[in-house]
């Protein structure tokens, strides 16, 4: 079979080229340190200032409530505004607290106590998180104040309303359980489409393409027995980064690792039908590897792998759907986080199939056996 | 298809990159058996014409065939039956030589019961041996064109196309890759090739003289030299930069050139060279110290029927 030649040959160059093959392997692994480091989308520990005019024992237990969160760290006391202004002005402090000098005096006295907190706005991550937590810290201490208020009135001793959020799947709600899976996906999309792309725009460069088309290899074996050896590379960087992920950062396998595989075959064999395009349009190794990174951008962007898919404006959803990586992470998390079964995730598979019929259409059109 | 049939035929074969003509109205017809010469300089359009024969570049105007069947309607069938070898010896250097002819065996569908044997052949033939294990890539210009050739004919073709396949091979490889080429015909290939060297085209069977995208002149080395009624001597002079100004100026001369103190020359229409040297000579002082009648090459050929292409 002329198919597995191709491929053959394909691997037997893999194995001789050593900076590729560890590219293969490093990159997933750097990628995963990283991830599964460094980012982490809750901001804890935000540096605060606090300007207590108060100076009592309710004023510093408001304080110290505030740092037992975690979310906060006092860097620092200040005596006005124009330190809190200074501070915030060097990154110094995110978020500084105001406690005013008739703080406990309003608390004993049954007014309402305001505080104030001053967030830096320039970080709307860390805004979201300083000011949600402080919003909740602080209706809770006052419920518990009503409460304790009624029951010495001889009232009813309940808060009205209660809420109990039960977090389904990643119960810590860490980061990095979301983050690897995707990062499966992501990884994938980089290297399968350059890899291919990169193949081929080499034998082009080299002037062995000429060689092969004018051999009567056929159109579809050539394309097939290119992308057959980066499928199994494909695999061994999945199973790197789930099993490495797994092992590191506690990323839970629930769901069937087997039905996993079976289904990202198609998003792989996407990948390399889209690196085969970006090949018939690159005459060089480079164009083809510039294609590639451009196309990765707005994968990461966009795909939901960063940031939610729900808040995306519709035409920039519209565009993500156009993008394998958006059902393949669906499809991951799905049955890594949550345990999916086929029929969960089948309308992402079916997305996927459609997107990789499109794109072997488009690939194969235009890669003929004919010079340009 | 009888063997009187010829091998390779265009009519009146074109094509065009935007404004840009590269092969315009070529015909040319090859019989089986034969060493075909496409000479030409850089840029003439060789490349582009043998790529067209080959299948793997459509024609814009003409039409061809090779080994019988038409180059636009069926290039994948004439794909099976040639073998083709291009300057740049497309191999794949992170291979072996033995891996790069084991994959162009089986990309060429030699059976797996032939194809051991085949492979020990070529290797045989091109005297790899030593060098079955060797990267493609750490070989010298004349080695990696032997692995080029042998792969190229791994499949037996009836017919092989080498377009420019001595570019950047030293002259004793250059010898010995033509000694092959002659073997392999004897065993009945056809061979169609390109060249811009003088001394291999002497080697061709026949030539097809191509410039600037179109033929000049077809025949058998010695029938083109004959066609252009030429004759060329050798002469040592006394000023030999005021002999070639003043015999350039000379309407009869084709032809001067400098080789070290001699300079050689070529007259038109087959006059007497001695006689035409005196003539311009004599009256400029210019002693002649040595006078000898030399054979018309091909390259004479060449130069004079560019320099006339270029003129008309």
């Amino acid at each position: 079979m002329r198919l597995f030649a191709i491929a053959w040959k394909e691997l037997l160059q893999l194995r001789r080229d050593r900076l590729t093959m560890g590219m293969m392997v490093a990159l997933p692994l750097v990628q995963l340190m990283l991830f599964g480091y460094a980012i982490n989308t809750e901001v804890r520990h935000i540096p605060m200032v606090v300007y207590d005019q108060d100076h009592t024992a309710e004023s510093r237990d408001l304080v110290r409530s505030m740092v037992a969160t975690t979310y906060y760290d006092v860097v620092g006391h200040v005596r006005d505004y124009q330190a809190i202004r200074r501070a915030l002005r060097t990154s110094e402090a995110r978020v500084a607290l105001v406690i005013p000098a008739t703080y406990s005096r309003n608390l004993k006295r049954g007014a309402t106590a305001r505080v104030q907190l001053i967030v830096d706005g320039s970080d709307p991550q860390t805004v979201a998180s300083a000011t949600n937590t402080a919003a909740s810290l602080v209706s809770a201490r006052s419920a518990a104040l009503l409460v304790r208020r009624l029951a010495a009135t001889g009232g009813r001793s309940n808060p009205p309303t209660e809420l109990i959020a039960d977090t389904w799947y990643n119960q810590d709600l860490r980061t990095a359980v979301y983050i690897v899976p995707g990062l499966v996906g992501v990884i994938l999309t980089m290297t399968m489409v350059m890899l291919t792309a990169m193949a081929i725009a080499r034998e082009r460069e080299r002037g062995t393409l000429e060689q092969l088309i004018v051999s009567p290899i056929h159109n579809i074996e050539l394309v097939l027995g290119k992308i057959l050896p980066y499928i199994l590379i494909g695999y061994i960087q999945m199973a790197l980064i789930l099993f490495v992920g797994h092992w590191l950062f506690d990323v839970p396998l629930v769901g069937s690792i087997g039905l996993l595989f079976a289904l990202a075959s198609v998003f792989i064999a996407a990948n390399l039908a889209l690196g085969l395009f970006f090949s018939t349009l690159a005459k060089t190794q480079q164009q083809a590897m510039q294609m590639s990174f451009f196309f990765l951008l707005p994968n990461i962007l966009l795909s939901g792998f960063m940031f939610p898919f729900e808040a995306m404006p519709r035409p920039a959803q519209w565009l993500a759907q156009a993008l394998p990586l958006t059902h393949f992470l669906r499809i991951v998390r799905g049955i890594v986080l949550k345990g999916s079964s086929f029929a969960d995730v089948h309308s992402e598979f079916l997305w996927l199939c459609g997107l990789f019929g499109v794109l072997v259409l488009v690939g194969s059109l235009r890669f003929t056996k004919k010079l340009p | 298809m009888t063997d009187e049939a010829p091998i390779v035929e265009t009519h009146e074969l074109s094509r065009r990159f935007g404004s840009l003509v590269a092969v315009r109205d070529v015909s040319v017809s090859v019989r089986r058996g034969e060493i075909f010469g496409v000479l030409g300089p850089n840029g003439a359009g060789k490349s582009t014409t043998i790529r067209m024969l080959c299948g793997i570049l459509d024609p814009s105007g003409g039409r061809g065939t090779v080994v019988g069947y038409d180059i636009a309607r069926d290039p994948e069938r004439i794909k099976q039956r040639i073998g083709y070898m291009t300057q740049r010896f497309s191999l794949y250097e992170d291979l072996t030589v033995l891996e790069n002819l084991r994959f162009y065996a089986a990309i060429y569908g030699v059976s797996r019961r032939r194809r051991r044997a085949r492979i020990d052949e070529v290797i045989e033939a091109a005297g790899l041996g030593d060098r079955r294990r060797q990267l493609a890539g750490t070989l010298s210009g004349g080695w990696k064109q032997r692995v080029a050739l042998a792969s190229a004919t791994i499949h037996e073709p009836p017919l092989l196309f080498l377009d420019e396949p001595t570019a950047g091979v030293d002259p004793v490889s250059r010898r010995e890759f033509w000694d092959h080429i002659h073997n392999v015909t004897a065993s009945g290939t056809t061979v169609m090739l390109t060249t811009h060297y003088m001394d291999e085209a002497e080697r061709c069977h026949r030539l097809a003289f191509i410039f600037r995208g179109s033929v000049l002149d077809i025949g058998t080395p010695d029938e083109i030299v004959a066609r252009r009624r030429l004759r060329a001597a050798e002469l040592e002079v006394s000023r030999a930069g005021d002999a070639a100004d003043a015999l350039r100026d000379e309407p009869a001369v084709d032809q001067v050139a400098h080789y070290g103190r001699m300079l050689r020359l070529a007259v038109r229409d087959l006059a007497d060279p001695r006689e035409v040297v005196d003539r311009v000579l004599a009256p400029l002082d210019i002693e002649v110290v040595s006078y000898r009648e030399a054979r018309v090459t091909v390259e004479d050929a060449f130069v004079s029927m560019v320099r006339q292409d270029a003129a008309a």
